[in-house]
């Protein structure tokens, strides 16, 4: 049996070159981010972009988000190809598709208390009331486990699997389809990595959410992927489920990848 | 094993701003053996860096630090600041999470690297200049004429990271603290910096205080394991010994790894990656 083919998100032949200019000479110089990368993901699943840094994950990511604008390639999602759409619509579309960062303590605005931060995305959107914006603020808050009496907290009240939750809050605002995490949890300790892991587990099943985690950290994606993506220098260079991947890796950047960091066990069992 | 560092109930009291009295580190009592590395894990804002910070006295002005922090006989914590600056760099080094802050971006690294030496010791710039084009080499820069006149910009993370650790060792100090040296490194970084810190501390008896939220960091290099919870170590031991039976739920949730709530089992390891990790 086949399921229904109905990606969220349908990602054609992406490429991505930065021009810089060089120091001094001003001379120009082309840097391929990535190139040639296809793929689809379909709703209410988890794929996971895995790399070595350099490997173009996060630039991929941000071109998702459409915070940069690939050099070519298509992103179709509804029938639609986001990258033709006109700047004004984009204003629609970019609420279904946010994205959280590596490091909450950079990107939430110190100046902004907790209850601020997660309306500010409302705000530019234009919708609701003050009144009904802080209370859908609060909703998020309890959503994501702070208590609403920390609304007018500053973020760096907050610790860091805190904070992450505010920035989960405020991408949740804005009700996407599409959550992108760019290594949104590596930063954490395990017990905050797992809060977080589960309750956008809880919010997936609930919304139908689609997730994107960017990591170099496998070990954090086998807990949630449903399919991964290996990346190296700028291509994906292998994409399938995530229990037949780890089980048997093909390609040998991969397995490398795998072996590279093994769990306590395997080191404690080889010691003794 | 003779106790280089020993430390009795050492508490770290931070005043904030509208005067309340907030205690980040609360009656910490351990020891690290001469060579000996000790891990301590725990999770964010629990107090580790703190503890790292008082015994290098980078406190801070706001906060209170007391108890006893003997290292090779000396308290540390009765030190003032011109004693302090004898053996901060020269006893104990830092390496700190922060690659990007960590170095000046308008100097040359190998100079970075020889600054350390030559505010520690009678040396004439060029020889501080001459050894540390070596640790250089030591730490698998290479060529090491090329990365002694790198900015650091030029550099990956990992190479700086690389750089850091010549910067803390060119001393030969005999307790590094590392704190979360491998928090910016991707998968094939970590893994050739803790093979690489693990050589140098058998080539120079080094002790190392690892503060480390990954159990695999951990698991590479520490002997003894503390936990910590809440400015409090409430867990300490061997380390195969707390992560295989940890007393304290905190102490599994910090160490163990889980899919959908199921730990992940070691025989899905040796299926998962068994065959490589134990070809290494």
């Amino acid at each position: 049996m086949t399921l229904p083919h109905n990606p969220v998100l349908d990602v054609r032949n992406l490429g991505k070159v930065y021009v810089q200019r060089r120091p001094l000479t001003r001379e120009k110089f082309t840097v391929q981010a990535f190139e040639n990368v296809s793929f689809s993901i379909e709703r209410g699943t988890t794929l996971a972009i895995v790399g070595e840094s350099g490997a173009g994950k996060s630039s991929l990511a941000r071109c998702l988000a459409l915070l940069e604008t690939p050099t070519r390639g298509e992103i179709w999602s509804n029938a639609r190809n986001l990258l033709a759409a006109k700047r004004s619509s984009l204003r629609a579309i970019r609420h279904e598709v946010q994205m959280i960062f590596q490091d909450p303590a950079s990107s939430l605005n110190p100046r902004f208390n907790a209850r601020e931060i997660i309306e500010e995305p409302l705000l530019i959107q234009r919708i609701g009331t003050k009144v009904e914006r802080r209370e859908q603020a609060l909703t998020l808050m309890r959503q994501v486990g702070l208590p609403p009496e920390w609304e007018s907290r500053s973020p760096l009240e907050f610790s860091g699997g805190q904070r992450q939750r505010l920035a989960v809050a405020r991408a949740l605002a804005l009700e996407p389809k599409i959550l992108i995490l760019d290594e949104a949890l590596s930063n954490l300790d395990l017990a905050s990595q797992e809060i977080i892991l589960q309750l956008l587990t809880d919010l997936q099943k609930a919304y139908d959410l689609t997730l994107v985690h960017v990591s170099h950290d496998l070990w954090l994606v086998l807990q949630v992927a449903h399919e991964i993506a290996v990346m190296q220098n700028g291509r994906i260079i292998e994409h399938r489920p995530a229990k037949e991947l780890f089980a048997h890796p093909q390609e040998a950047h991969t397995q490398e990848l795998l072996g590279a960091m093994p769990l306590p066990e395997a080191i404690l069992e080889r010691a003794f | 094993m003779e106790a280089l560092l020993r430390i009795q109930d050492l508490s770290v009291r931070y005043r904030t701003d509208n005067g309340a009295i907030h205690c980040a580190v609360s009656g910490a009592t351990f020891e690290i053996g001469d060579g000996e590395a000790v891990g301590l894990v725990g999770e964010s804002g629990c107090g580790k860096t703190s503890l790292g910070l008082a015994l290098l006295g980078l406190h801070g002005d706001n906060a209170e630090v007391t108890g006893s922090a003997f290292l090779a006989g000396r308290d540390l914590l009765t030190l003032d600041e011109r004693s302090f600056q004898q053996i901060r760099g020269a006893k104990i080094a830092l390496i700190s999470q922060d690659l990007g802050l960590a170095l000046s971006p308008v100097l040359r690294v190998g100079d970075q690297i020889a600054e350390v030496l030559h505010a520690h010791s009678d040396q004439s710039w060029n020889q501080c200049r001459t050894k540390a084009a070596s640790w250089l080499m030591r730490v698998g820069l290479t060529p090491a004429r090329r990365m002694f006149s790198a900015f650091p910009h030029q550099l990956s993370g990992g190479q700086l990271q690389r750089v850091l650790l010549a910067q803390a060792l060119i001393c030969r100090p005999s307790l590094l603290i590392a704190d979360e040296p491998t928090a910016a490194l991707d998968v094939r970084n970590q893994a050739e910096f803790v093979a690489l810190l693990s050589r140098l501390r058998a080539e120079f008896g080094l002790s190392i205080l690892l503060i480390s939220h990954a159990p695999e960091i951990q698991a590479r290099l520490a002997d003894r394991l503390l936990v910590m919870k809440d400015g409090r170590i409430i867990e300490q031991g061997k380390f195969a010994q707390i992560y295989q039976n940890p007393s304290h739920p905190y102490t599994r949730a910090m160490l163990w790894r889980s899919v959908a709530g199921r730990p992940i089992q070691s025989a899905e390891h040796h299926q998962l990656i068994g065959r490589e990790s134990l070809a290494l």
